[in-house]
């Protein structure tokens, strides 16, 4: 089967934009992806767009044509996908198999979010609609609290400690310095972290991802109308899992099975090992997640995975980068927008044109709904 | 044709009319811990589940929990949840706590920790269920009671 590729991407910086709604970043970056690809927009024959609450935080559904719309592209076929926190992968991921049937040769993959037209204790509440609402958000588990119970699990059963939790914010946020389209592009120390206002014990306001509005759009493209451009990025696995929405259901708490079951798929379509993957994009919406990643995706062994931050192995530089855009955390966190803003810097990485150049040969990426209800892994390659 | 209508209508709520069917039906989980066994392989999950999640079989029967059991993990909860002007409202302290517990049959199951301070929560400590209010002036207008938990 044919291969497909990225061949255009578009983001908008992350961060507080107040003069900027829904639609003008969706169509911001959607217009500098197809600026990137070098195509008219009448080559793009499908729109997937990626968010996960438009509705909750500004009132407005039906946001897929809305954007195609705007975006110039009415007639094309347009749709909205939704999986929390990695609606992004999710929409890349469509219009990979989109490409992949040979349907459509080329398709805008996009996500966004708009998420500072509500307080932040209202976007806590929505936030927390990625979980069980009967059982889990209503009683007042907030989705910081959820990650919270799992730093505790893993601190207690593995011995991991609240200052390795630090170090990954000290790692991202030190990346995020490089990037122009970061939210925070601010240096700060373990103690800064551990000194932050306290959310969920034991995590602290800098363990958390912020609230950002943004959006990312990349072009998806056939082998045929990529061969025609100058640095195609090769998707050479699209890899998605499923768990149980509440973490009581699961069988253990201090690990995300369905990330695992996404990587072992992505490294069986790309005939690949872990060995071969030079630098990561990871799902860090709080500082545990990059730890219960790095070991859920097998880089580092079960438990090991706050030493591992704490040796330097995952920095910029390092055994394994991880997280050289920010992440997440530094970089900002558009729901909806971080899973395709994850696939862009992979691109960038691939064509030496990131930030924090790491010159890999591939790069994998990881992007997680809820707290690990949905898993998405991408090989990417040139 | 017209009994049709009346009849479309009277099952209806009028306009502003608080609609209170949520609450209700999750009553048994949330008043009496009610879950569901597996009439073949005896497996036990809360809430009520359509079909076994370990062995698929659809021949369950009802099963209430004795709700004593211990904390898994734990977290203390320091960003406000209610905030002036939002219709439905958190009944508890602020901070609160929320665990993961495991009963003492199984599953588990998340909820508020209530009467204690962060200093005695420990993961593995006993805890049994208790009734209180949850939360107040939802979509329902509804004072919604269920379970929380306590040091035993």
């Amino acid at each position: 089967m044919s291969r497909v590729a990225i061949i255009g991407c578009g983001m908008t910086s992350f961060g507080q934009q107040w003069d900027k709604g829904l639609v003008d970043l969706a169509v911001a970056a959607s217009l500098r992806a197809m600026q990137d690809a070098g195509t008219e927009s009448r080559i793009v024959d499908a729109v997937y767009c990626g968010n996960m609450s438009s509705g909750m935080f500004t009132g407005q559904e039906h946001i897929s044509s809305m954007i195609a719309d705007a975006a110039g592209l009415r007639m094309v076929p347009s749709t909205r996908v939704e999986a929390a926190c990695a609606s992004g992968a999710v929409a890349l991921r469509q219009a990979f198999l989109a490409v992949k049937s040979g349907l459509h040769g080329c398709v805008l993959a996009l996500g966004v979010e708009k998420m500072t037209d509500v307080s932040s204790t209202m976007s806590t509440r929505i936030l927390s609609a990625a979980s069980s609402q009967d059982y889990e958000a209503s009683i007042g588990a907030t989705f910081p609290g959820l990650y919270a119970m799992l730093a505790r699990k893993h601190m207690d059963r593995y011995n991991t400690k609240e200052e390795q939790l630090a170090m990954v914010a000290v790692k991202n946020h030190d990346n995020a310095l490089a990037n122009p389209y970061a939210h925070l592009r601010k240096k700060i120390s373990v103690d800064d972290v551990m000194q932050s206002q306290r959310i969920a014990d034991p995590l602290k306001l800098l363990d958390c991802a912020p609230v950002s509005d943004g959006a990312a759009a990349v072009i998806v493209a056939s082998e045929k109308i990529a061969g025609k451009a100058d640095t195609p990025v090769w998707i050479e696995a699209s890899a998605q899992s499923s768990d149980s929405i509440s973490l009581h259901h699961r069988e253990d708490l201090t690990t995300f099975k369905a990330s695992a079951c996404a990587a072992r798929e992505a490294f069986r379509q790309a005939r690949t090992g872990l060995n071969e993957i030079d630098c990561l994009e990871l799902h860090d919406c709080f500082t545990i997640a990059e730890i219960l990643a790095l070991e859920d995706l097998g880089f580092a062994e079960k438990g090991s995975g706050g030493k591992m931050v704490e040796e330097g192995l995952t920095h910029v530089g390092g055994k394994i980068p991880a997280n050289p855009s920010g992440g997440l955390k530094a970089k900002g966190h558009p729901i909806g927008a971080s899973g395709i803003a994850q696939a862009i810097e992979a691109t960038w990485q691939l064509r030496g044109t990131a930030a924090n150049n790491t010159s890999p040969s591939k790069v994998l990426t990881h992007n997680v709904g809820g707290s690990g209800a949905t898993a998405v892994v991408h090989i990417f390659g040139r | 044709m017209l009994a049709a209508q009346e009849q479309q209508r009277s099952s209806t709520f009028s306009e502003g009319e608080k609609v209170p069917a949520r609450t209700w039906r999750n009553m048994p989980s949330f008043y009496n811990l009610t879950g569901s066994r597996c009439n073949g392989c005896s497996h036990l999950e809360f809430p009520k589940a359509a079909a076994c999640r370990k062995c698929g079989s659809q021949d369950l029967s009802e099963h209430s929990f004795s709700g004593t059991g211990k904390i898994e993990t734990y977290t203390i909860i320091r960003q406000p949840f209610n905030e002036e002007g939002m219709a439905e409202q958190l009944v508890c302290s602020s901070p609160y706590a929320i665990a993961i517990v495991r009963l003492d049959e199984g599953p588990m199951i998340t909820a508020q920790l209530a009467d204690c301070e962060a200093g005695e929560i420990a993961i593995g400590k006993p805890v049994k269920a208790v009734l209180r209010k949850i939360s107040e002036g939802g979509d329902d207008g509804l004072i919604r009671y269920g379970y929380k938990f306590v040091l035993a």
